[in-house]
C-alpha cells in the first residue's frame, strides 16, 4: 500500500530511538532517507512509522583514536558521506573509504546520506561496503538488549541484507590504524549511479616490497559484499608485480555470487571484476611509487 | 536594415517562473471539491477478460465511483487514429464513424498490452483510489503474446484485433523497387546491414496528467491536460469520442514539462476524467506516476531494418534499399502509423543523390505499449541506418568516410532536389556543413590522436553523420496524401491595445520551446514594440485560434510565419490610418522603429501607438476601415522545410571493459533563419542529448510475455549532464523559400544525427577488431563482447 499517512518521530537519545523500534513492529529507522523514500513510493517496503535518527547528535563526526604509536578513527554513523569524502585523515590513511563515499550517488545524495544509513539500507550494494571490508572495519551498534560490535566481514549477510536486528542502530564505525594504501574502483550503473561492481583494495608492503597484508572487498550487484580471498591469497607474500596482479585478477571473481542485472551478465561482471582488481592494484603500485 | 530584436539571444521570458518553481503544471492545480481518478491496468500483455468484480472496491473508504468498460458502452466511442499510412491499404481497430479506431478507453473482454485499462476508480483522495484498485478482482485468461513485428506477422501468431488480419496494419512502400534491385544486381560493391533501431521511452520531466470539470448548469466541460495539441484534442474528444458539442469543451494545457512527441496523443484518461466529472459533477483529476507513464505512454523508434547499399569502387552510391518491420504496439496511437512509415521511409536517402532507392515498411501490431513519435522520429531511424551503411561502404572500398560523403552529396545548385522517395529538398549546403564540422574536429590531425589513445590502451574513434530532416508539417494537401486525416496549417492573431501593449494569440502550444520569447521577438521586430509589452497567449482553446499542435519541429516554422504575416496585416491597416491622420497617401508612408512617416519627411509622422489609439477611438478613421487594430492569419506552408546538418562524435573505447566515453561532439546545423540563437543552442543541446541517450543507454526491454522490464528510471537509464562533453555548435544558414521567416524546424535535428555519429565513431574505434556493427545502446558489455566474441 502506498502510505498516505506515516507516523514520524525524531528521538534525541539512542535509548528512545531503540524503544520506538522495539514497540512498533511497523517502524523503520531513517538517516538520510534517500533510498527509503524511493522504496516507500515504489511500494517496495511497508512502513507505518519513520524513526528519524538525525537528532542523535552523538552519532556525528570523525574522531582519531590512539592505538599505541598509531591512530585509528571512529566515525559516527550519522556522518554524511560528503564529510567522509573530504576528510583529510581518511584521504591520507583510508583512501578506499573516502573514494567510496565520493563515488556514491551525486553531490546532493552524498550531503544527505549517512554512513550508517547506507550500511544498513544499501548493505552489500552500497559503495562503502567494499571499502569497510578492505579496511577491516568494526561496526558498533546499539539495540534494546545492549550493544555489540561486528566485523565488517560478519555484517553483510549472504541474503543481501545485514546482521542488524529490527531495533538495532549502527552507532559508529571504527577503522583500525593501518599503514596500508587503499583505493576504490567502481563500475557505475548508468541509471541509479549505484555500483554494479565496486572493488576496494588495501595493501601493505614490507620493506622488501612484498605484500605483507592485503584485503580486497567487493560490493555492488552481488548477493553478499565480501572479501576476495582467492585474489588476496594470490598476492600475499609476493612482490606486487604484473604477474601477481594478473594472478589476483584471474581469481578475483572466485566465490562471488552475482545478482541478476539488466545491465551486465554474470560472465561480463566476473571479467570486469578482474579488470577492476588489476587496475586497483596497479593504482596502488603507482601511488606507492 | 539590421534586426534589433529578432535573431538576438535575449533571455527567455519564461524562465523566472520555471526557475522559481512558480509555474503550475496539471499536478499543481487543485480545485474545490476535486476528487481523484486512478485507472486499473492489465498486468498481462495479452489476455481475455472473463469477468471483473468491482463490488469490494466500491465499498472502500472514500470511493465515489468505480466503472468498467461495460459502463462506457453507448456512452463513449473508441479513440480514433488520425494519421494512417498514406496511399496504401491499411487495417485498424474499428470506430463507428468509419475512421480508423484506436481502442476503447477501457477494455471489456480483451486486453492487448500491460497498460491497457480495464477499470477506473474515483475517490476522495488519490491514495484511496489507488487502494481501491487493489480490491478490484479481474479474472483473466492469459493468452500468448507477441512483442516483435516479425513474430506478429508469422503464421498462426496470436491475433490482436479481429479487424486486422494477421496483425498487419499496412504494407507501405516508397521509391522504385525494380530499378533499385537492378542497380544492386549490377553494382560493383554491395554492403548489407541488419539492425534493430531499438524501442525507447521518452522521458519528459513531467509525466502526464488530466483534470476535468463539468458545469451541470451549462453542460460545459473544462479539461486541463498535459497535451501538445489542445485544439486538436478538443476536436477529437468532442466529435469522435464523447459526442459532445465542440462549444461545450474548453481545453487548457497549462505549463507542460517536456513532451518530445509523447503528449500529442489522445489517451484514455482524457475522456475518462471528462466522463467522471459529468457523472459525479465534481472536478476529477488523474495524475500519472513515472512508472505509470513508462507503461502507458507512447514509446518511440522500434524499427527492425534490413538494408542494402550499392555503389561503385570509386565511391559513388548507386542504390539504397530498406525493408523495415515497424512495431506499432497494441493499438495505433493518434498519429503513430504515419510516423512509422512515411517519416522513416522517405528519409532514407538523406543528403545524398542516390539514383535508385526503395523502402518498404511492414507496420504491425504487437502486445507492447503503442508506438508514437519521438524527437526526430523516422528521420533518426533512417539516418542511423543510412549513415552506418555509408561507413561500411567506405570501409569496403577503402575510402575515407568523409570523401565518400563528398562524392555523393546533393549539391546546393541542385535545389530544389527531388529525392525520389517523396521529399523535395528546399535548400541547403550539405558539403559546407560537413567541411565545417571536419575543420572544427581537426579531422586531419585525428590519426595522431588515435595513436596517442592507443598508447594509453584506449581506442579513439571518429564518426560522421550527415543528414536531412524534413520538418514543418506541413502543407495540408500534401499531408492528406500522406494519410493525415485533418489539416496541418497554423493560425495566429495579433491585437494592438490602446495602451501600447500587444497581445498575440496562437494555436501552437509550447512544452519547452520558448514561444513566449521568440514569437514576441518576431512581433517586436516587425512592429517596433518592446518585447516586454508583448504577450503571447496560447494553450487555452478559449480565446486562441485553432492550432494543429506542436510537433515535428513545426512551431517556429509554421506558427511563426502565421504571426509574421499577421504583422503585415496589422501594418497594412495601420498604414491606412496613419496616412489618413497625416493627410498623406498610404503609398508615401514609411514604417520604421514603431513609427510611420511620410517618405522624405521624417518629422511628419505618427507612432504605431498613436495610430492604434486613433483606430481605437475611431473618431476619425478612413472610409472602409474598421475600428481597432487586430488581425488574424491562417497559414498553410507551400511545402515542408528541410533542415540539415553534419555531426561528428569522438569516442574513446576501453577495450578491456567495453566502456565508451564520448570525448567531443560537434554539430553544424542548417536551420535556416534563427529567431533566438540562445534558444536554438538549447534546442540543439537537448536534441543531441536525446540522441546520445538512445546511442549509449536507453532501451525499452520487454520479456517474451510482453512484460515491460525497464519500467522505472532505475532500470531505464537516461543520459546525465555530468557525463557529457561540451557541445561544439556551428551554423550554416540557407533560408527556406517555403515561409516568410526563412526558418526551418530545429527541435529535432540535434537528435537526428547523434545516434549515427556515435555509432560510426564506435565502429571506427573498433575497426582493428573487425567489428562491423553493434546495435544500440552501446553498453559496455555489448561493446566488450563485440571486441571479444569468445569472452574474456
Amino acid at each position: 500500500m502506498l502510505p498516505s499517512t506515516l507516523n514520524y518521530a525524531a528521538p534525541t537519545t539512542l535509548g528512545a530511538a531503540v524503544d520506538l523500534l522495539a514497540s512498533h513492529p511497523d517502524a523503520v529507522f531513517t538517516a538520510g532517507s534517500y533510498r527509503l523514500l524511493i522504496d516507500l513510493k515504489m511500494q517496495r517496503i511497508d512502513a507505518g512509522t519513520l524513526v528519524d535518527l538525525r537528532k542523535l547528535t552523538e552519532l556525528y563526526g570523525i574522531a582519531s583514536v590512539e592505538e599505541g604509536a598509531a591512530y585509528g578513527v571512529e566515525i559516527g554513523a550519522m556522518t554524511a558521506l560528503s564529510t567522509l569524502a573530504n576528510d583529510v585523515r581518511l584521504l591520507a590513511h583510508y583512501g578506499a573509504l573516502a573514494e567510496a563515499a565520493s563515488a556514491t550517488g551525486d553531490a546532493q545524495i552524498r550531503n544527505m546520506a549517512a554512513l550508517g544509513g547506507t550500511l544498513a539500507y544499501d548493505a552489500s550494494a552500497g559503495d562503502v561496503a567494499a571499502a569497510l571490508l578492505a579496511l577491516d572495519a568494526v561496526i558498533h551498534t546499539h539495540h534494546s538488549k545492549g550493544q555489540r560490535s561486528l566485523d565488517a566481514a560478519d555484517f553483510f549477510t549472504s541474503d543481501g541484507k545485514t546482521a542488524l536486528r529490527h531495533d538495532e542502530i549502527i552507532t559508529m564505525v571504527a577503522l583500525p590504524s593501518t599503514s596500508a594504501s587503499s583505493i576504490y574502483e567502481k563500475f557505475t550503473h548508468p541509471a541509479t549511479l549505484e555500483a554494479i561492481i565496486g572493488v576496494a583494495a588495501a595493501v601493505t608492503l614490507d620493506d622488501a616490497g612484498r605484500v605483507a597484508a592485503c584485503r580486497l572487498g567487493v560490493c555492488g550487484s552481488v548477493a553478499q559484499a565480501k572479501r576476495l580471498s582467492a585474489a588476496e591469497a594470490a598476492l600475499l607474500g609476493g612482490a606486487l608485480d604484473e604477474a601477481a596482479i594478473a594472478g589476483a585478477a584471474a581469481s578475483a571473481a572466485d566465490g562471488v555470487e552475482w545478482l541478476p542485472s539488466l545491465q551486465a551478465s554474470a560472465e561480463y561482471r566476473a571479467h570486469r571484476l578482474g579488470v577492476m582488481t588489476a587496475r586497483a592494484l596497479r593504482r596502488l603500485v603507482k601511488a606507492q611509487g | 536594415m539590421a534586426n534589433k530584436v529578432f535573431g538576438k539571444p535575449i533571455k527567455r521570458k519564461e524562465d523566472p517562473a520555471f526557475i522559481q518553481g512558480a509555474a503550475p503544471f496539471v499536478a499543481d492545480i487543485h480545485l474545490p471539491g476535486m476528487a481523484h481518478m486512478e485507472i486499473l491496468r492489465s498486468p498481462h500483455a495479452h489476455a481475455r477478460i472473463r469477468s471483473i468484480d468491482t463490488s469490494e472496491a466500491a465499498k472502500m473508504p472514500g470511493v465515489l465511483k468505480v466503472i468498467t468498460g461495460h459502463d462506457l458502452v453507448g456512452r463513449m466511442k473508441p479513440l480514433p487514429c488520425v494519421w494512417i499510412p498514406g496511399g496504401v491499404e491499411s487495417h485498424f481497430p474499428l470506430h463507428p464513424q468509419d475512421i480508423p479506431g484506436a481502442g476503447m478507453p477501457l477494455q471489456t473482454d480483451h486486453v492487448r498490452f500491460i497498460g491497457d485499462g480495464v477499470a477506473a476508480v474515483v475517490a476522495e483522495t488519490r491514495y484511496q483510489a489507488m487502494d481501491a484498485l487493489r480490491a478490484i478482482r479481474v479474472d483473466y485468461e492469459v493468452l500468448p503474446a507477441v512483442t516483435t513485428p516479425e513474430a506478429a506477422l508469422a503464421e498462426n501468431a496470436p491475433q490482436l484485433h479481429d479487424s486486422v488480419p494477421g496483425n498487419l496494419n499496412a504494407y507501405w512502400t516508397c521509391g522504385d523497387s525494380a530499378s533499385t534491385d537492378a542497380a544492386i544486381a549490377d553494382a560493383e560493391v554491395v554492403v548489407e546491414l541488419d539492425l534493430l533501431n531499438q524501442r525507447t521511452i521518452n522521458s519528459p520531466i513531467e509525466p502526464r496528467g488530466a483534470l476535468a470539470t463539468f458545469d451541470p448548469v451549462t453542460d460545459e466541460f473544462v479539461l486541463y491536460a498535459s497535451t501538445q495539441s489542445p485544439h486538436n484534442h478538443r476536436l477529437i474528444l468532442c466529435y469522435y469520442v464523447l459526442n459532445i458539442s465542440l462549444n461545450k469543451l474548453r481545453i487548457i494545457a497549462p505549463n507542460v514539462g517536456g513532451s518530445f512527441g509523447t503528449k500529442g496523443y489522445v489517451y484514455p484518461d482524457m475522456p475518462l476524467v471528462l466522463f467522471m466529472a459529468r457523472e459525479l459533477k465534481r472536478p476529477i483529476k488523474w495524475q500519472d506516476s513515472r512508472q505509470g507513464y513508462m507503461r502507458s505512454t507512447v514509446q518511440g523508434r522500434d524499427h527492425k531494418q534490413r538494408a542494402v547499399l550499392a555503389g561503385t569502387r570509386d565511391g559513388k552510391i548507386t542504390a539504397l534499399r530498406c525493408t523495415s518491420h515497424a512495431n506499432l504496439g497494441a493499438y495505433p496511437s493518434t498519429i503513430g502509423p504515419g510516423v512509422a512509415t512515411a517519416m522513416m521511409g522517405r528519409s532514407i536517402t538523406g543528403p545524398y543523390a542516390i539514383p535508385a532507392a526503395f523502402c518498404e515498411v511492414y507496420a504491425a501490431f504487437t502486445n507492447t505499449v503503442p508506438l508514437g513519435a519521438q524527437r526526430g522520429s523516422g528521420r533518426s531511424e533512417a539516418t542511423f541506418m543510412t549513415e552506418r551503411l555509408v561507413d561500411l561502404f567506405a570501409a569496403e572500398i577503402g575510402m575515407d568516410p568523409a570523401e565518400v560523403r563528398r562524392r555523393n552529396f546533393v549539391q546546393p545548385g541542385d535545389m530544389p532536389y527531388d529525392n525520389g522517395l517523396g521529399w523535395l529538398y528546399d535548400s541547403g549546403d550539405y558539403p559546407e556543413l560537413l567541411e565545417r564540422a571536419l575543420r572544427q574536429a581537426g579531422y586531419a590531425d585525428l590519426p595522431a590522436l588515435k595513436e596517442e589513445a592507443k598508447a594509453r590502451g584506449r581506442r579513439l574513434g571518429v564518426g560522421l553523420a550527415s543528414f536531412v530532416a524534413v520538418s514543418g508539417v506541413g502543407p495540408s494537401p500534401r499531408m492528406a496524401k500522406e494519410g493525415m486525416l485533418g489539416g496541418t496549417w497554423e493560425a495566429a492573431s495579433i491585437r494592438c491595445e490602446p495602451t501600447g501593449d500587444v497581445v498575440a494569440t496562437i494555436g501552437s502550444k509550447p512544452h519547452g520551446q520558448s514561444h513566449d520569447t521568440v514569437f514576441a521577438q518576431i512581433i517586436s521586430e516587425r512592429l517596433g514594440v518592446a518585447v516586454d509589452r508583448i504577450s503571447i497567449r496560447h494553450s487555452d482553446t478559449m480565446g486562441t485560434p485553432f492550432g494543429q499542435g506542436s510537433y515535428g519541429s513545426r512551431s517556429f516554422s509554421m506558427a511563426g510565419p502565421a504571426l509574421y504575416l499577421t504583422c503585415d496585416k496589422i501594418l497594412q491597416k495601420a498604414c491606412l490610418a496613419a496616412a489618413h491622420k497625416l493627410n498623406a497617401s498610404p503609398d508615401e508612408m514609411v514604417f520604421e522603429n514603431g513609427r510611420f512617416y511620410v517618405d522624405g519627411q521624417m518629422d511628419r509622422g505618427i507612432t504605431l501607438l498613436e495610430t492604434t489609439l486613433a483606430l481605437w477611438y475611431a473618431w476619425d478613421i478612413p472610409d472602409g476601415v474598421e475600428p481597432c487594430l487586430e488581425a488574424t492569419t491562417f497559414w498553410d506552408a507551400p511545402d515542408f522545410n528541410y533542415p540539415s546538418g553534419a555531426q561528428i562524435a569522438l569516442v574513446e573505447v576501453d577495450p578491456e571493459t567495453g566502456e565508451v566515453e564520448l570525448k567531443r561532439f560537434i554539430a553544424v546545423s542548417d536551420v535556416g533563419v534563427i529567431g533566438n540563437p540562445m534558444v536554438m543552442e538549447g534546442q540543439l543541446h537537448g536534441g543531441i542529448v536525446h540522441g546520445l541517450g538512445q546511442a549509449l543507454f536507453e532501451q525499452a526491454i520487454y520479456d517474451d510475455d510482453g512484460n515491460l522490464i525497464s519500467d522505472t528510471l532505475e532500470r531505464y537509464a537516461l543520459p546525465k549532464a555530468a557525463g557529457l562533453p561540451h557541445f561544439e555548435l556551428d551554423f550554416v544558414t540557407s533560408p527556406t523559400p517555403h515561409n516568410p521567416l526563412g526558418a526551418k524546424g530545429a527541435g529535432e535535428i540535434g537528435t537526428v544525427g547523434a545516434t549515427a555519429a556515435v555509432g560510426n565513431a564506435l565502429c571506427d574505434a573498433l575497426r582493428e577488431y573487425g567489428v562491423r556493427h553493434i546495435d544500440m545502446p552501446f553498453t559496455p558489455e555489448k561493446v566488450w563482447r563485440a571486441i571479444h566474441p569468445h569472452g574474456g
